[in-house]
């Protein structure tokens, strides 16, 4: 079977019109696996309970995205739902797991913890500041723990880049890095140029000086002193 | 019999012992010499029968130059719950094991050790549960920093 | 000349508007041998593409079924409905890494999923779909589908044997235990259904219910041989509330774990299209497989009711029986491994024997009308 695939694209693109026929045949596979995502039971923290557990519940389904055969076998599935923190310990294990994926295999990081370590970056001697440090991540989707709908947003974009960059010469390879749509008038560098500036500010919790430019810290500290009495 | 009278009947058995006034239940602090005599009768006394260990934990001030040890016990019989401290050096933290009284407290007592380093006497199997087996140094306590920690940014 | 092992049964009704002629007896009969070859062609892609096609329904079928079971919506994106969302997971199956673990047994490993498939394929050349449709029909019918049955657990043991995983063969080995007790427990309904009908071949079978489906004209033994039946081929097929072998959050995958792209499309493969023979056994035995619902005289009724194709009676009892199936699938939880033997062993095996035994009893005083 995988002798047939892996000659196949070469004995087709020798044909005329066979370069085209590769083309709509990548299009074709490229639908049908990012359709049919099959996660990998894979949660070890709180994030479990948000991503996998809810999200695969009646409220919001999980399966309309084709995503709903959840096996526990690493064989069979192929996107690795990273949801919780990883210890030093269960590291090398993890790795192990991701290994023994079949191509082609995708991985999602969700929550802060499996970003960048999370609320235990600064402190923790265990928890690994970043999941990305031992397994390649296609997709983070930032939030502790994400909503279902972040976490949906995440799957869509990983479908994304599945239809847009991938091919069957090179499982697994994207190609085109594909962004989330930003909000219009928004751009890469002021979300950087906020992030920063709450990092430096990020020692001092004054939330009067922090909500002050808010239109709806206003409201609310009317509210505060219209209803209670000092 | 309700914790106040379960208080009292300790009290009259154990004059030492003290009870602590800023707990949200009944609560009492011993001195770690009759530590074991003390447990022995809670459990055994037919007034008080605490029989679940439901956790036992070390609290860490470096200030005060002391590890406090606690035990919360529950009473199967009774329902009621009591809380005993004891306090111990910083310096050398060594505390009677109470395995022979609940054996649950081999795990327990295991956790105490791994991550502040209290030592247990008599302990059937007191080796790390959670860290590796080579790790070294006891993450939990206040003064512990290794090469792994970031520090805050200032 | 046919074969007397392909002759029509005698319990065939005079005057039947039905006549049958199964695919094999018209090759047999037929002094041509080209169309004899042709006939046998025609077999083999007409089973092929029930497979193709049942496998794909029966996927989407149980992902919907559980989904509304389950108050939610199932796959929704992919095809108007969803309807191509099968389509989706084979092709993604298809062209996913293929590898046989480095120190298992490779041509066990490969031989596997096709043994698992064997058995269902087999079982659908028996099967009378209505009258004229019919690949074969065997005299000894019902002595063939328990064999072959109980050749489906050699799929299984020797997939757990040969990934080379304790895992697996824990799997297999639970599937192994279960499914040789679940059989004797299903021979014994089966056993009750020959008694009745006099013969063993599934059409003949067929055209002894046309007085009346068995479910309810063999009255307390037939009810109770038709829940028998159902309960013992759930377990048959490895689904919940049976199935342990299989348990995913046991063992992560059961006998499957090392299986990956084609391959294990080829076990849920198998699954499914057991499923479908299974429910047309059941179909076939209990409620009458092709023949339509008729009540006594009623004149009106039933030749509103013969007005139906038979094909489509067929379908629609399979149909419901795989609904029940997919229903129990997703109500109860799982039985833990001793509960299952104990199941067996101790409440279905009793209730089988005394069956057959009351069974028996009604042929031999006559007490119910049977035919012969």
């Amino acid at each position: 079977m995988g002798l047939v695939l892996e000659n196949l694209p070469g004995l087709v693109e020798r044909f005329p019109g066979g370069s085209v026929a590769i083309t709509r045949l990548d299009e074709t596979i490229n639908l049908a696996r990012s359709n049919s995502l099959w996660p990998l039971m894979f949660g070890t923290k709180c994030c479990a309970i948000e991503m996998l557990m809810a999200t695969g519940a009646s409220h919001h389904d999980l399966a309309r995205f084709g995503a709903e055969v959840a096996r526990a076998s690493v064989r069979q599935a192929d996107l690795m739902v990273i949801a919780g923190a990883i210890v030093k310990k269960m590291a090398p294990r993890m790795r192990l797991l991701y290994e023994q994926m079949a191509e082609p295999r995708y991985v999602i990081a969700t929550g802060s913890c499996a970003i960048s370590g999370g609320p235990f970056m600064y402190n923790s001697y265990t928890v690994v500041r970043g999941t990305d440090e031992i397994i390649p991540v296609d997709v983070y989707v930032p939030g502790c723990p994400p909503r279902p709908e972040a976490f949906f947003w995440g799957l869509l974009t990983l479908q994304r880049m599945i239809r847009e960059g991938e091919t069957i010469r090179e499982p697994g390879v994207r190609r085109k890095p594909v962004m989330s749509a930003l909000p219009d008038g928004v751009s890469l560098q002021e979300i950087r140029r906020e992030i920063l500036a709450a990092l430096v500010e990020e020692n001092v919790v004054d939330v009067a000086k922090a909500s002050a430019t808010k239109p709806w810290a206003r409201k609310v500290r009317e509210w505060i002193q219209k209803n209670t009495s000092r | 019999m309700d914790s106040e009278k379960h208080l009292t009947l300790v009290e009259s058995l154990y004059p030492t012992v003290q009870r602590r006034t800023q707990s949200d239940r009944p609560a009492i602090t011993v001195e770690c010499d009759r530590l074991l005599e003390l447990m022995q009768t809670l459990r055994d006394h037919a007034g008080l029968r605490f029989d679940l260990l439901l956790t036992h934990t070390a609290v860490d001030y470096p200030d005060e130059n002391r590890f406090e040890l606690l035990y919360l016990l529950y009473s199967t019989v009774h329902g009621t719950r009591i809380l005993v401290a004891t306090n111990l050096e910083r310096s050398r933290p060594v505390a009677p094991s109470v395995c022979g009284i609940w054996p649950i407290a081999e795990w327990q007592e295991r956790e105490a050790y791994d991550l502040m380093g209290i030592l247990y006497d008599e302990h059937p199997d007191l080796r790390r549960i959670f860290l590796e087996d080579d790790w070294e140094g006891f993450p939990l306590r206040k003064d512990y920093q290794d090469s792994y920690m970031l520090e805050l940014p200032k | 000349m046919t074969h007397p092992m392909l002759a029509i049964p005698a319990a065939l009704p005079a005057g039947s508007p039905w006549g049958a002629q199964t695919l094999a007896e018209r090759a047999s009969a037929s002094q041509n041998l080209w169309v004899t070859a042709g006939y046998f062609l025609l077999a083999i892609v007409g089973v092929t593409v029930l497979l193709t096609l049942l496998g794909m329904v029966l996927i989407y079928v149980e992902r919907k079924v559980a989904a509304h079971f389950q108050c939610r919506i199932g796959p929704k994106r992919v095809g108007p409905f969803g309807i191509f969302q099968t389509i989706a997971d084979t092709l993604k199956l298809l062209f996913k890494e293929d590898f046989v673990p480095p120190q298992a047994d490779q041509v066990l490993h490969i031989l596997a999923p096709f043994l698992a498939l064997l058995v269902p394929v087999v079982l659908l050349a028996l099967i009378p779909y209505s009258p004229m449709t019919q690949i074969a029909d065997l005299n000894i019918g019902i002595l063939f589908v328990t064999a072959i049955g109980g050749f489906g657990v050699m799929g299984i043991l020797i997939a757990g044997w040969s990934s080379n995983n304790k895992w697996s063969m824990i799997g297999a080995m639970r599937a192994g235990a279960q499914i040789i007790s679940y059989e004797i427990s299903a021979t014994l309904a089966l056993l009750v259904i020959v008694l009745f009908s006099g013969t063993m071949s599934l059409s003949g079978i067929v055209h002894s219910q046309s007085e009346g489906w068995w479910v309810w004209r063999g009255h307390a033994a037939g009810f109770t041989a038709f829940i028998i039946y159902l309960i013992a081929s759930t377990a048959e097929l490895n689904r919940t509330p049976f199935d342990i072998p299989e348990g995913e959050s046991e063992l992560t995958a059961g006998f499957h774990t090392e299986y990956s792209g084609l391959r294990f499309a080829f076990f849920f493969l198998a699954e499914f299209i057991n499923m479908f023979t299974v429910s047309a056994l059941t179909a076939t035995l209990f409620l009458g497989g092709w023949m339509p619902f008729h009540v006594g005289d009623w004149a009106v009724l039933n030749g509103a009711m013969d007005a139906i194709p038979p094909g489509v009676w067929f379908l629609g009892k399979t149909s419901a029986v795989i609904f029940l199936i997919m229903w129990i699938r997703w109500t109860f939880p799982r039985l833990r491994v001793d509960q299952l033997m104990h199941l067996e062993w101790k409440v279905l095996l009793p209730i089988g024997i005394a069956n057959l035994l009351i069974a028996a009893v009604l042929v031999l005083t006559n007490f119910y009308p049977f035919p012969h």
